[in-house]
């Protein structure tokens, strides 16, 4: 692969390098006041009272169930089309995991019936997932889980920045959870947030980032603190403060770089809607709707999406799967979950927003516009 | 230009506990990588594995997010799952121990040798060893090598797992062989006051293919694994850092030194580790024990107060935290607890000046009355 036409998930700008080589430069490179103000700006940001950074999508998702209170031996429903860090992060608590079927043929999103159908006894958590920023019915869930005592959890690893009435996917349940790492809309290198309204949810997902010590070292370097204890089995989920400076520099420019994007993806779906290729899922249509990684289509699996990938390719804008065949089997292996579901996973592909995408836009929309129109 | 700790309110103390100066190659190695534009798992990742590999003298680096991932993945790779037991050190950072939680496995907590040597008795993991015991965790303390060479013999002997915890010991070695390379496998640390400092960051090291291929796949972020890789900015600062990791390790080896030819003959504390042991170490830091632990406090407020000089404690033992009590009670491990009340850990960075030696060797001195 030539240097030109190599994935980029992350374009830094003048000021974005300079917001790191200052960090850099103070010497102090974990946990200090960049990170408390990247939590505080983070928190402004998403309109909620409280978010907590962490070291990667996987580590928010583990510690938003931890801090609502899951448990080994506890069940978890999530839907079955979701990030396979949501199974992992299940099963990492050693809890058990069901997976929830979709809306329709076309929905990417979980259906609330079916989330309800699995609730048991032992159910503690149901976790609704934001599909590649596409915006799922949380306050149904919200209202049909209270009822029998089940807490919402929002996988919003792939939603920063998306909307539902003038509200942030990722703050209506209990927690949510954030990706600040590869394809996300707010990329610092690898990264994750907890979010939450509730001040004990976020001061045990704080408590549990950095290993359940009653101080950091931060505080310890600044006589705050001469020693420790540690008051349960934690974790370390740290973000450093360089991340931490990035993501500060960059959510500056956040608001702009999800507005592109969403031209992007306006300029593209009505060549889509034309293609034979393939097909659009539901929802794309939606205000709300915020494309990170890129635009889901469905495909099936032979000639079409063959023509489609082999025109993509050589212009670096390669259609990935949704989930790769080994995050599929290892998923499946975790809970089947229903075949409708599996039969979406396997035609579920992104044409993804990186590289030339973000850098030549209109490159990659006259490209679509050329295999719409069959030309050669 | 050199960038050097401690800009505002970095500085408090005068004589900090660590200092990280970082050059403008460093810099000039992150923004090359921020403006490269990969986040993980990319060429610069790849290329400060193989690096640290060469200098360790090893097959295999699986560079991570931080130490304890590494530490989990390490105690997966060496087939730790519920119901097993691994023997670990009590005298550490707690992260060893939870590693072994994580697995669904119970640590069971091993005493230090003494205060002259706070590392794992080989003789009491030879009794805490039983049918149970799935591996054996070492820690080499500050960065002086625990006797690995005694454990590997006896885990051999036993079929079990040596895996050696080398957060504090990069460039360490023990009879011409680096520390990290004993063991099934090592986990090392690039925390921010570490050794080989990026921020938060760490790595596997193995010379078996099977624990690094199944580290490899545990370490994505997807396809069932855990999320635990290094972005590619850390990886770039870490192999920037690494061409100079033996210069600093030798500045830190004279510094250590210094402070024992002045702290020797001071009545009122003990030097652990031998002198012949400098040379081999990191010198991650350095640690005095006060003969007299009553006096551990009043000397840390001496140095403080009327020097400026920050310290530090290192370590609380693991099994005396409320998490742990309250899950094995009654453990009582009488050599570390006496070499945990007794320690005192004083500045060591390679660009301590001597005048900054000479203020804490002084400020000693005077609270021991030499």
């Amino acid at each position: 692969m030539s240097e030109f036409i190599r994935p980029r998930d992350l374009l830094a700008s003048d000021a974005d390098v300079e917001a790191v080589l200052d960090c850099l430069r103070s010497g102090w490179l974990t946990m200090g006041p960049r990170t408390q103000e990247f939590d505080r700006a983070l928190a402004e940001w998403l309109g909620v009272s409280h978010a907590v950074t962490v070291s990667s999508a996987t580590a928010a998702l583990h510690l938003a169930l931890l801090a609502v209170g899951v448990e080994p031996g506890d069940h978890v429903v999530i839907p079955a089309v979701a990030p396979t860090a949501v199974a992992s992060a299940v099963s990492l608590i050693g809890a058990q995991v069901s997976r929830a079927d979709v809306g329709g043929a076309t929905d990417l999103l979980v259906d609330v019936e079916s989330v309800m159908a699995l609730v048991g006894q032992k159910t503690k958590a149901a976790v609704v997932s934001h599909v590649l920023g596409l915006v799922a019915d949380v306050e149904s869930l919200v209202r049909a889980c209270s009822d029998r005592g089940v807490v919402v959890i929002e996988d919003a690893t792939e939603a920063l920045g998306a909307k539902k009435g003038g509200r942030c996917a990722g703050t209506t349940g209990q927690a949510g959870a954030f990706s600040l790492g590869p394809g996300s809309q707010l990329v610092v290198g690898d990264g994750g947030v907890v979010a939450s309204s509730q001040v004990e949810i976020a001061d045990r997902a704080r408590l549990l980032r950095s290993h359940a010590m009653t101080s950091v070292t931060w505080d310890r370097h600044r006589g705050y603190a001469e020693t420790y204890d540690v008051l349960e089995i934690g974790f370390n989920y740290r973000l450093d403060e360089v991340r931490s400076a990035l993501g500060l520099s960059r959510l500056a420019t956040l608001h702009e770089g999800l507005e592109r994007r969403k031209r992007l993806a306006s300029a593209l779906i009505p060549l889509l809607e034309r293609s034979e290729s393939c097909l659009l899922p539901t929802g794309l249509s939606d205000a709300g709707w915020n494309p990170g990684r890129g635009i889901p289509v469905l495909v099936e699996p032979g000639a079409a999406r063959c023509d489609l990938v082999a025109r993509l390719e050589p212009a670096g804008l390669e259609l990935e799967p949704y989930l790769d065949p080994m995050s599929l089997e290892a998923l499946c292996q975790l809970a089947p979950g229903p075949e409708r579901a599996r039969d979406l996973l396997r035609r579920l592909y992104v044409i993804p927003f990186r590289g030339r995408a973000l850098t030549e836009p209109e490159t990659l929309a006259s490209l679509i516009g050329e295999i719409v129109n069959g030309e050669p | 230009m050199t960038a050097s700790l401690g800009a505002g309110e970095a500085r408090l103390p005068q004589i900090p506990l660590f200092d990280l100066v970082l050059t403008s190659e460093d810099l000039d190695a992150v923004a090359g990588a921020l403006r490269a534009g990969i986040a993980t798992l990319g060429p610069r990742t790849e290329a400060f594995e193989k690096a640290f590999a060469a200098h360790l003298g090893v097959r295999h680096v699986v560079a991570v997010s931080n130490c304890t991932s590494a530490l989990h993945l390490a105690c997966l790779a060496a087939g730790v799952g519920p119901g097993d037991e691994v023997l670990v050190p009590t005298y550490t950072f707690v992260a060893t121990a939870n590693a072994v939680l994580y697995c669904g496995a119970r640590p069971v907590f091993v005493d230090s040798i003494g205060r002259e040597n706070p590392s794992v008795d080989p003789s009491d993991v030879e009794r805490k060893i039983s049918s149970k015991t799935k591996a054996v965790m070492a820690v080499h303390f500050g960065g002086y090598p625990a006797p690995v060479d005694a454990l590997r013999e006896l885990c051999d002997e036993r079929g079990v797992a040596l895996i050696e915890d080398a957060a504090h010991a990069p460039s360490a070695e023990l009879a011409g062989r680096k520390l990290g390379t004993f063991g099934l496998v090592a986990t090392f640390s690039f925390f921010s006051n570490k050794v080989l400092a990026v921020g938060e960051g760490g790595a596997l090291v193995t010379n078996d293919d099977h624990v690094a291929a199944l580290a490899r796949k545990l370490r994505l972020p997807w396809a069932g694994g855990f999320g635990y890789v290094i972005d590619e900015a850390r990886s770039a600062l870490a192999l920037s850092r690494l061409e100079r990791l033996d210069r600093d390790v030798h500045a830190r080896r004279r510094v250590t030194s210094l402070y024992r030819q002045r702290l020797g003959e001071i009545e009122g504390i003990v030097l652990p580790f031998a002198r012949d042991e400098v040379d081999q170490s990191s010198c991650y830091v350095m640690p005095i024990m006060v003969r007299d632990p009553t006096r551990r406090d009043p000397l840390r407020r001496v140095m403080k107060e009327s020097y400026g000089i920050q310290t530090s404690l290192l370590y609380p033992p693991i099994h005396l935290f409320t998490a742990y009590r309250k899950r094995y009670p009654g453990v009582s491990l009488p050599r570390a607890e006496l070499a945990s009340r007794s320690e005192v850990t004083i500045p060591l960075f390679p660009q301590i000046t001597d005048a900054q030696l000479d203020r804490v060797v002084a400020a000693i001195a005077e609270e021991f009355g030499r």
